[in-house]
């Protein structure tokens, strides 16, 4: 041969692929001829064609080999395990009822997996955005010293980033964002207003994070006060399509500012990314709208930095820890930085430490996932070895004819990971049909495109439950004497009896810890939705007060009132739960200089708000239209009147901004998510409230509002009618619980059929076993509940003992669960009670329907049998 | 016992055979099939088919070429059997006799 190409050889991997399946003699000639045919093709069509046509070839042979060649051309380990996915596919066909409750209980413990997998891969991927700069991107986050602890927070002070970009070498650059949705708006291109979240950054901000540009282009995009970059989804509403609406003009209409502005950009909607938002100014128009940011007392532009290569992160943070100090004097604030893939994670702040925060999740669903699995390939491994007799022979014949052991337990290893494999086909079945269904409980938009992306993990996943299922079996069955074999006697059977019965054990005991986990997460989010608040905030409706509604609003309120269906009606600044306003620095007399910086929450709004949240008066009064002076009068809560320590609050002041006077007190009520502790707390007029807050009757809910949209719509043409109801938006605070608490449901659920599928087939196998003698204690006269009783008894105590194991694990689980909630549920034992009996009544069914059967048998015909 | 029987795929490769004379292995008969028939073969499957061939004593195969650069591998020389050139003429004799048997007035008019 000639005109070799120097350094062309033939893949490597395409080789071995050949040495490990062809026989020497056809493996020379097979070499032969793809090295001949790659050195033609290096010269005809380059290496690299060369290189894939050989590697196709490759396996061309192998498949021909496999499925229409001759044994002598292959290596014995293809031909055994030719002859092994044989006798595999023989037993299964023989044994059809165990052959379906092992796949369908693999595949049910491989869809489970799988559906977690993708859950976790996506939650470990989110934030990760692979732009030129993410590897090196951070972000400062505040440490603020309080008395009773540090709180942690990613507001920082307007000139911030600037100030660390030119004292500290170790960053790159900063990019300072504003991501409040306070600022939220409204875009228009002709006469429809559309609700827009805004955020502010600067143009580098494409450096740091994925956003896919589906018109326009990306660089520049953000370099003028006048361009703005809007969402796909802005873009198909407001114009026809992302195209049209590059160069356009659009309008914006927010609280601070309005004005034209250019759309330069349209950015993909499907960017996996925590932020979320519609339009993206450039920080420079902000800090022109907000001059106040570039001073040190305007907090709430989130400072990212990008950091040099290279930099020693712990060193940086040690640097920068008192950097407010120089700026700020008396400054109780402290700095770090955190690298902004981990924020999602590990959201969670302690003592200015960031800790485990939705990564538990993470972990406790991996966790969960793996023991479904294992639940899985127990069943697997008890119905394997349970069945050994069946195979015994087959053993026996094979060790007699020399097999060595070493052979028998690869063939149990292919036999399982031969159904692993088969289960696999099906699981991912079950995933596609199943993954909608998850998507909406998990709230992601996980597809069956991105498993393939995991194809790799998927396999070794599968071939793992393979593995596991099948080295128990493996080792047992091979270790069967070849005599004893052939005489068809089993060896002493007790070990593998205990470790059957151990494994029956754990099994039902995983199930029991799930039955427990779902049980208190259930009751625990109740609790929490029942939670009396302190105020009644069922029937409560909110919408925005704006555009004419801002400035005159009294006609409309009148208008409102007169509908038969609502009780009230009123305004406040912020809504209800939790975002309402706060601040510190309230001072009153003989106060303690440290009180000053503790913060205060308030209301501002309406007279009426108190008396239309229907908190509870514990002394003095409401505010009142009617008292001019009440223009500057508070009600406190008790937290605040016990903080100021006035004896008789009524009539005494406090100094915020201004003088106010305190004229009432209520009982402290949940204003936020009842697990945050009740701020001090106090209502105040102020009559430029960006909310109204209804209060409807219970009866005819839906006409009542369509009535108050009508008006809505007469009063304040072309913005658009968005309401909210302030106890949904409670339960949407628990949302995250509550997606924990449904996904266990189903992981429990299928941890207890698989395990009930497992009992099932070994309770049928034993009576099965035990036929004959049953059959002549029916003769002698036992009753049918006799002969259930004694084949049931077995199962049930396995099924007791799991349960006892289960309770301690069950119960450490869930009050480390619980003690992250300051307002918990007991541990009640009679939950964990009925979590066994649960476990237990439906263990028994599955047993006894097992077992009546056999006892309802016809005894002639049985014995007549044999 | 099994008629046996040639396929037309078996057919082709032994006529590559045949023809190939001395020169005939997996490699060259691949291409004189993949020049003559415009299409790719996977050697696996021309590997079978020799096989089938060979069990049916239809060609027979000789080992040669053991080079040195070739890392003491072997080439596979494959020739045409007698009992392969009786089963091809038979398949032909059995083609040409059905084929004559078409009506020429038929084969003329679809042919025009």
């Amino acid at each position: 041969m000639s005109g070799k190409s120097k350094g062309a050889s033939p893949p490597r991997f395409g080789k071995w692929l050949l040495e490990s399946f062809c026989s020497y003699d056809f493996l020379s000639t097979a070499l032969w001829d793809l090295d001949e045919l790659f050195q033609i093709n290096v010269e005809t069509r380059g290496v690299y064609m060369a290189r894939l046509i050989y590697l196709r070839e490759a396996i061309g042979i192998i498949f021909y080999l496999l499925f229409r060649g001759k044994s002598q051309y292959s290596i014995n380990k293809v031909a055994m395990l030719k002859h092994n996915i044989l006798i595999s596919i023989r037993s299964f066909k023989k044994y059809k009822s165990t052959f379906l409750i092992n796949l369908f209980g693999l595949s049910i413990g491989l869809a489970s997996a799988l559906l977690i997998y993708l859950w976790v891969n996506d939650e470990l991927s989110m934030d990760h955005f692979g732009e030129k700069d993410s590897q090196r991107h951070y972000q400062v986050m505040v440490n603020t010293n309080y008395q009773n602890g540090v709180q942690t927070e990613e507001t920082t002070h307007g000139p911030l980033s600037e100030a660390l970009v030119s004292t500290f070498p170790e960053i790159d650059y900063a990019v300072p964002m504003i991501t409040v949705p306070w600022y939220e708006g409204m875009l228009s291109s002709q006469s429809e207003f559309i609700r827009a979240v805004p955020h502010f950054a600067t143009q580098e901000y494409f450096n740091l994070f994925r956003s896919e540009f589906v018109a326009g282009s990306k660089a520049g995009s953000l370099s003028d006060k006048s361009k703005i970059v809007i969402s796909e989804k802005m873009a198909w509403r407001l114009f026809t399509s992302p195209d049209e609406a590059v160069g356009r003009t659009v309008s914006f209409k927010g609280y601070q500012f309005t004005g034209p502005y250019i759309v330069s950009g349209v950015f993909s909607s499907d960017n996996e990314n925590s932020l979320d938002f519609d339009v993206l100014f450039s920080y420079d128009l902000f800090l022109e709208e907000n001059p106040g940011f570039r001073q040190w007392d305007h907090e709430g532009t989130r400072a990212h930095l990008v950091m040099n290569e290279g930099v020693d992160i712990d060193a940086f943070n040690r640097k920068i820890k008192d950097f407010l100090k120089t700026k700020i004097e008396d400054s109780n604030q402290t700095l770090f930085v955190q690298k902004y893939s981990d924020k999602y994670l590990y959201g969670k702040y302690e003592n200015g430490f960031p800790v485990a925060g939705r990564v538990v999740y993470v972990r406790i669903f991996s966790l969960i996932a793996i023991f479904v699995l294992l639940v899985a390939c127990i069943n697997y491994m008890n119905l394997s070895t349970a069945q050994a007799a069946r195979r015994i022979k087959e053993i026996g014949v094979k060790k007699a004819l020399g097999a060595q052991r070493s052979t028998l337990i690869y063939q149990c290893f292919g036999e399982s990971v031969f159904i692993s494999i088969l289960s696999l086909i099906l699981a991912i079945g079950f995933v596609i049909l199943l993954l909608p269904h998850f998507n909406q409980i998990t709230e992601k938009t996980l597809s069956i495109a991105q498993a393939a992306g995991l194809l790799i993990p998927i396999l070794i996943i599968t071939l793992i439950t393979g593995l596991v299922s099948g080295v128990y079996p493996g080792l047992y069955l091979s270790g069967f004497k070849p005599v004893n074999a052939l005489k068809g006697k089993l060896r002493g059977d007790s070990g593998a009896l205990w470790i059957r019965q151990g494994l029956v054990v754990f099994q039902f005991a995983v199930s029991v810890v799930l039955i427990i986990a779902v049980i208190f997460t259930y009751i625990q989010i109740q609790y929490m939705q029942n939670f009396s608040l302190g105020y009644n905030n069922e029937h409560l409706l909110v919408f925005k007060k704006e555009g004419k509604l801002r400035e005159s609003s009294d006609a409309f309120l009148e208008a409102v009132r007169s509908i038969p269906g609502v009780t009230n009606i009123s305004h406040m600044s912020g809504s209800l739960p939790g975002k309402i306003s706060g601040g510190s620095d309230v001072q009153w007399k003989n106060q303690e200089e440290e009180e000053r910086d503790i913060d205060f929450s308030f209301i501002e709004g309406d007279y009426d708000m108190a008396a239309l949240l229907q908190v509870e008066l514990v002394a003095g009064r409401f505010l009142s239209r009617d008292i001019a002076t009440d223009q500057t009068s508070v009600v406190l809560n008790e937290t605040a009147a016990q903080l100021t320590g006035y004896e008789n609050p009524i009539g005494e002041r406090i100094y915020f901004d201004e003088m106010l006077t305190i004229v009432g007190v209520v009982k402290d009520f949940h204003f936020d998510n009842i697990q945050a502790e009740i701020a001090p707390f106090f209502f105040k007029v102020n009559q430029n409230g960006k909310n109204f807050v209804v209060r409807l009757r219970a009866e005819n809910q839906r006409e009542t509002i369509s009535k108050i949209e009508d008006l809505h719509h007469a009063f304040n043409p072309g913005y658009p009618f968005e309401l909210n109801f302030i106890d949904e938006q409670y339960d949407k605070l628990y949302k995250e619980d509550e997606r924990i608490a449904t996904l266990s449901k189903y992981f429990a659920a299928i941890a207890i059929i698989v395990s009930c599928l497992g009992l099932l087939a070994l309770a049928a196998y034993n009576t099965q076993r035990r036929f004959k003698e049953i059959a002549i204690r029916k003769v002698l006269g036992s009753s049918n509940s006799a002969i259930v009783q004694l084949l049931s008894k077995e199962f049930i105590v396995l099924i007791l003992i799991s349960i006892l194991i289960a309770m301690p694990v069950g119960y450490f689980l869930v009050k480390s669960w619980l003690d992250g909630f300051a307002h918990r549920i007991g541990l009640n034992p009679s939950y964990f009670i009925a979590a066994g009996a649960l476990m237990l009544a439906v263990a028994l069914l599955t047993v006894i329907s097992q077992t009546a059967k056999t006892a309802n048998m016809n005894v002639p015909e049985n014995l007549r049998n044999d | 016992m099994k008629k046996v029987t040639l396929g037309a795929f078996e057919e082709l490769v032994l006529l590559a055979t045949g023809t190939l004379q001395d020169n005939a292995y997996g490699v060259t008969i691949k291409m004189e099939l993949e020049d003559l028939l415009k299409k790719k073969i996977s050697l696996g499957a021309l590997y079978a088919a020799l096989q089938r061939l060979e069990e049916k004593g239809w060609v027979s195969s000789r080992i040669g070429g053991i080079t040195e650069k070739q890392g003491g591998r072997r080439k596979q020389y494959y020739d045409i059997t007698k009992e392969g050139v009786v089963a091809l003429s038979e398949v032909r004799n059995m083609r040409n006799e059905l084929f004559s048997r078409l009506p020429q007035v038929k084969i003329d008019w679809l042919k025009s």
